[in-house]
């Protein structure tokens, strides 16, 4: 038996394909316009490689898109996050992850069960948006921004509005500040964010980076420098909430 | 600050009356009707005796607003950053929209929080307010002040409507409230069994309904029938997770709470709020022989955040989850509500430390806007219980 765990973010889809508890394929596309079109021909092709009929698989939604797809059962990504962060890494009891446009902290017990959770969804500072518009109003790309940022000093960012903090960029980098400075206060400003929400409730022990900002080290290390504790993460942290998803549809499937 | 183009001493229509949609013309009709009966006194908050209005020949009618399509006009004179029910209400007034406040000969205020305080005295300028110190620490003091501001608005009343209040007709109405209040427990005791009687959203429609009632003894006997449709009909509600929700006031606009839960699966076992049990759980002493003592008594244990330090609410909820076998506390504060979103983090702290029960703290504002953020929240909370 097969489940299927799509993960609908908004910014990008995340799919998780597992067999018997293991993971057979992961896969990640932008969301686009049309999720429902978009899981469909996803759930398509992924049935097509794996020679798998509809009958035999179980899907389980998850993310702000939850709802919009053509599921078996949806559920929260709080769940589904924590659920597939036990997965990869059963040791874990805080998971924080910075989506795109909310953040979490989610508190999991033994089993991967959320004990407690935390969410910032009212406001975009501390969420992967914030960290895209600056990027773009430095003209840099999440891809090379840990080479860009190496060796920097951050700039102390104040403000605590996206739309505010953008104009403090465009002001820092008019005064002539250095650009990987800024770059590095912007990926300070984001961590320090998270760290506040966390503080809200009790961490425990390691913390564990999900969410597509995970991909970065100079982000995890900011958040260590301001969680002063161990932050991990893995490669396929960004396919956590999907993963999560696949779990949970498990005993139905 | 604008003029209201209300009139609260004559009866008349607003001048943009023929602009109204026809159900709106004909609430305001039907209101004027009522309102030629028995006057109408407008209040904002549970603390306000009601039994001093009543005892005065008038009607108590709540006039806290429920929609945020009043918020714009409010925010002319009103921050942005500001309790949508505050400005919610406050608009409402300042557009001449809402049919009880047009006919009400006094509205009623009390400094219970900042928002309101304010409010009042805006509105102060254009209609006759009637502002009761409600003293915010609970002690022998406090107890002797309020007794004295029960008896100043009982004089404001007399004045009014030129009559007398004796303390017979208050104690009559000492008695005819608490009837009130016990028929509506009696109804919201149904959610007690499990699966529960009663589902949240009909707790709040009991709870809406019975403060802009007219009349009475029709209100007893509706909530007697109640009572009895709810404990007769099957059990409509599946067995699910049990929820006692608390926090700012819920009203039409924030209901959506309440739908969240129920959507998620989840039951609103016990509604702790102004509109819900939290003026309705302590009866008026009715041997007390200082009837103005009695509410005193009776009023300034109304568990609002707006008291310091407020127990009160914490030994209610924790009472309330072993009476009602509570699976989850929910505790929604309105954006800008300082007090009680400030209170969160110690009812937290109670809650899920000594109580041993899971809590959820989130804030809601009067637009739609938050109602996907919110329905995530609650969701997941419920799939952690």
């Amino acid at each position: 038996m097969y489940s299927l765990g799509v993960d609908a973010g908004s910014r990008y889809t995340k799919f998780a394909l597992m067999q018997d508890g293991a993971v057979v394929q992961l896969a990640i596309v932008p969301s686009g316009w049309n999720m429902r079109e978009l899981t469909e021909k996803m759930c398509r092709e992924l049935m097509q490689k794996h020679g798998i009929a509809r009958s035999e698989l179980f899907i389980t939604a998850t993310g702000y898109g939850r709802v919009s797809i053509e599921a078996d059962a949806a559920v929260t990504e709080i769940t589904c996050h924590a659920l597939g962060v036990h997965y990869l890494n059963p040791a874990v009891r805080t998971v924080i992850d910075i989506g795109g446009q909310d953040s979490k902290v989610i508190i999991c017990d033994e089993n991967g069960a959320v004990a407690d959770f935390i969410m910032n969804d009212k406001c975009a500072a501390g969420t992967g948006k914030f960290l895209e518009m600056m990027l773009e109003t430095l003209g840099e790309t999440f891809a090379t921004l840990d080479v860009a940022v190496s060796g920097a000093v951050p700039v102390r960012i104040t403000s605590t509005c996206a739309v505010f903090a953008e104009s403090e960029v465009i002001g820092l980098r008019a005064s002539g500040a250095n650009r990987a400075d800024i770059l590095a206060g912007v990926i300070a400003s984001t961590a320090e964010k998270a760290a506040g929400l966390a503080a809200r409730v009790r961490v425990v022990d390691v913390v564990f980076l999900s969410g597509g900002l995970s991909a970065s080290s100079a982000v995890r290390t900011a958040l260590e420098d301001r969680l002063n504790r161990p932050v991990v993460t893995s490669p396929e942290a960004q396919f956590a909430g999907a993963i999560g998803a696949a779990v949970k549809g498990f005993p139905a499937s | 600050m604008r003029h209201l183009p209300m009139s609260t001493v004559m009866n008349d229509l607003p001048a943009d009356f023929d602009t109204f949609s026809e159900t709106h013309r004909k609430n305001f009709l039907r209101i004027r009707e009522l309102s030629r009966e028995k006057p109408i006194v407008g209040t904002f908050c549970t603390f306000v005796p009601r039994e001093l209005i009543r005892a005065a020949g008038a009607v108590p009618i709540s006039l806290c607003g429920g929609t945020d399509t009043t918020i714009p006009p409010a925010e002319a004179d009103l921050p942005v950053n500001f309790c949508p029910l505050v400005k919610s209400s406050y608009g409402s007034l300042l557009g001449g929209r809402c049919s009880y406040a047009h006919f009400a000969k006094l509205i009623v205020g009390e400094t219970t929080c900042d928002g309101k305080k304010k409010m009042f005295e805006y509105l102060s300028e254009e209609i006759p307010v009637h502002v009761i110190h409600l003293p915010q620490m609970i002690d022998e003091d406090s107890i002797t002040l309020l007794t004295i501001e029960f008896r100043k608005f009982a004089k404001r009343l007399e004045e009014i409507f030129g009559t007398t209040i004796t303390d017979e007709m208050v104690r009559d109405q000492i008695r005819a409230l608490n009837a009130e209040r016990q028929a509506l427990a009696d109804v919201y005791h149904l959610a007690r069994e499990d699966p529960p009687r009663i589902s949240g959203k009909e707790l709040f429609e009991m709870f809406n309904s019975s403060t802009t009632s007219f009349d009475p003894a029709g209100k007893l006997a509706e909530l007697q029938m109640l009572k009895e449709t709810y404990a007769s009909r099957p059990t409509l509600v599946r067995r699910s997770k049990r929820i006692l929700l608390t926090g700012s006031p819920v009203t039409r606009a924030t209901v959506k709470v309440i739908d969240a839960i129920e959507s998620a699966g989840g039951s609103v076992v016990y509604l702790e709020g102004c509109i819900g049990s939290r003026a309705v759980e302590l009866l008026v002493d009715e041997e007390n022989p200082d009837v103005y003592d009695a509410l005193a008594r009776k009023y300034i244990r109304i568990p609002c955040s707006c008291m310091t330090p407020n127990t009160t609410r914490l030994e209610i909820i924790g009472e309330k989850i072993d009476e009602y076998r509570v699976d989850g506390v929910v505790d929604m504060g309105l954006v800008a509500c300082h007090t009680f979103n400030a209170e969160s983090t110690k009812l937290r702290t109670y809650v899920s430390g000594v109580k041993k029960t899971p809590f959820i703290h989130l804030e809601a504002d009067y637009s739609c806007a938050d109602t996907g953020q919110i329905s995530t929240r609650l969701s997941a909370f419920l799939e952690m219980l």
